[in-house]
């Protein structure tokens, strides 16, 4: 079976087929679901943003640009999708409500509660900051595929992802993640 | 805060793209400087969580769900604007021209009267030379070919209507890819009057050329092409769709077949 590129099966859906969308979402729909839940912390809010951004794909591709890759246009759509819902809704599992999980196994606690610090510190990153770290390292896109995933240069993208990594680092030693002794 | 130039190479080698020389200096740097050795430690750990977080996400089946909420009637492109052909004696462009021309009118009268007596002697007939320019619409022009070619990829049509004077080509394309298309003539017949884009996105262009037109198409666009028939008569028009400079399509229209 012939695989078809991202852009055909674009090229298909604006000619009507939603069997090609279907294709896309397959195809896009982890990735796209792991980092909404990465930015969230919140599975079911997760899917509901992750449906949201297949959706407004699908309205929007009549617009698409074929200059541009289809999934750096998608996660674009993603991340501004993920951030503008989380400023209206401010959800997230707190460390506390981590902390008052039982735990049966001696260490289950602690990794619980590590999983939060690290899911806290990167969603108390900036947008900019955040989205940097989740498309390099949960996407590992290359500094071209960042570039054009955020609009911006590659030599931005090599400045920004210093002090992104920076910050992150910063917000994981304040919350103790790491055991430096 | 480490130096930006350490911070690189040690994410450099964190990914595996050091050479084995580079991955040396880099170790050997890391056992003088504490502090880089920390840094180094720090994001094997967040890498390590990282890969951990991205292999547990459980497989998420989200495509029925999604589909069920698309809107129900098919995507398609937005259709192009119509051509809203407003009526000649409407255009402002007519109305000045008619003004302009009244206006030489009446000098060329008000010349005549008073250079009478120096007037030179007219010119023979059959020297005088002119074009009347044909402004019935497309409609009422006579059909003299609509090519139409689809091969998946490209679909394109040309569709060619002539009067006396006048070709117009009315030209659509719709691919995925970037395309050429060339409108081919002999410059000895045809003069280029108007090349347009109607409903064109920012990748297509249109570009004329003393004997041919060239389109760059990318999507879905319209152009329409008038040409000026020098002599009124049978000639040929040739047209070409090249994908990669490789014609994949060519043909030819005859105008003025009386």
């Amino acid at each position: 079976m012939v695989t078809k590129d991202d852009n055909e099966l674009v090229f298909e859906v604006q000619r009507g087929s939603r069997s090609s969308f279907e294709v896309l979402i397959e195809r896009y729909q982890k990735k796209i679901y792991g980092m909404v839940l990465q930015m969230t912390n919140d599975s079911e809010l997760a899917k509901d943003i992750t449906q949201e951004v297949f959706l407004k794909t699908y309205t929007s591709l009549p617009r698409f640009n074929f200059r541009y890759r289809f999934f750096s246009w998608l996660y674009r759509i993603a991340l501004n999708e993920t951030i503008g819902q989380m400023k209206s809704r401010r959800h997230h599992i707190s460390l506390e409500k981590a902390r008052s999980v039982p735990a049966d196994e001696p260490g289950l606690q602690t990794e619980l509660e590590n999983a939060v610090k690290f899911r806290e510190s990167l969603r108390d990153l900036k947008d900019s900051h955040r989205s940097l770290i989740l498309l390099k390292y949960y996407f590992g896109l290359s500094y071209e595929e960042i570039a054009e995933t955020m609009d911006i240069s590659v030599a931005k993208v090599k400045d920004r992802l210093f002090n992104a990594r920076e910050a992150f680092r910063n917000k994981l030693n304040e919350s103790k993640y790491f055991n430096h002794d | 805060m480490i130096e930006r130039k350490l911070a690189d190479l040690i994410h450099e080698s964190l990914e595996g793209n050091l050479t084995a020389p580079e991955q040396q200096q880099l170790t050997a740097e890391l056992s003088r400087n504490p502090e880089a050795d920390r840094y180094y430690r720090d994001w094997q750990i967040i890498r390590s969580r990282i890969e951990q977080t991205k292999n547990s996400l459980a497989e998420i089946q989200l495509a029925p769900e999604i589909l069920k909420h698309l809107p129900m009637e098919s995507q398609h492109l937005p259709k192009p604007e119509p051509i809203i052909r407003i009526p000649f004696w409407k255009r402002l462009s007519f109305r000045y021209s008619m003004v302009l021309i009244a206006g030489i009118f009446l000098g060329f009268m008000m010349f005549s009267f008073f250079a009478h007596g120096t007037r030179q002697k007219a010119g023979d007939e059959s020297q005088m030379k002119g074009t009347l320019y044909d402004t019935r619409g497309f409609d009422q022009m006579k059909q003299a070919d609509n090519i139409l070619f689809d091969n998946n990829m490209i679909k394109g049509s040309f569709n060619v209507r002539y009067s006396t004077g006048i070709v117009e080509a009315r030209i659509t394309f719709s691919s995925l890819y970037p395309i050429k298309g060339l409108i081919e003539f002999d410059y000895n017949n045809f003069q280029v009057l108007n090349v347009s884009n109607v409903s064109v996105n920012d990748q297509s262009n249109i570009i004329a050329s003393p004997n041919y037109i060239q389109i760059n198409n990318v999507g879905d666009n319209q152009y329409i092409v008038q040409l000026l028939n020098k002599n009124s008569l049978q000639h040929q028009i040739g047209f070409k769709i090249l994908q990669n400079d490789v014609p994949v399509y060519q043909n030819a229209v005859v105008v003025n077949k009386e």
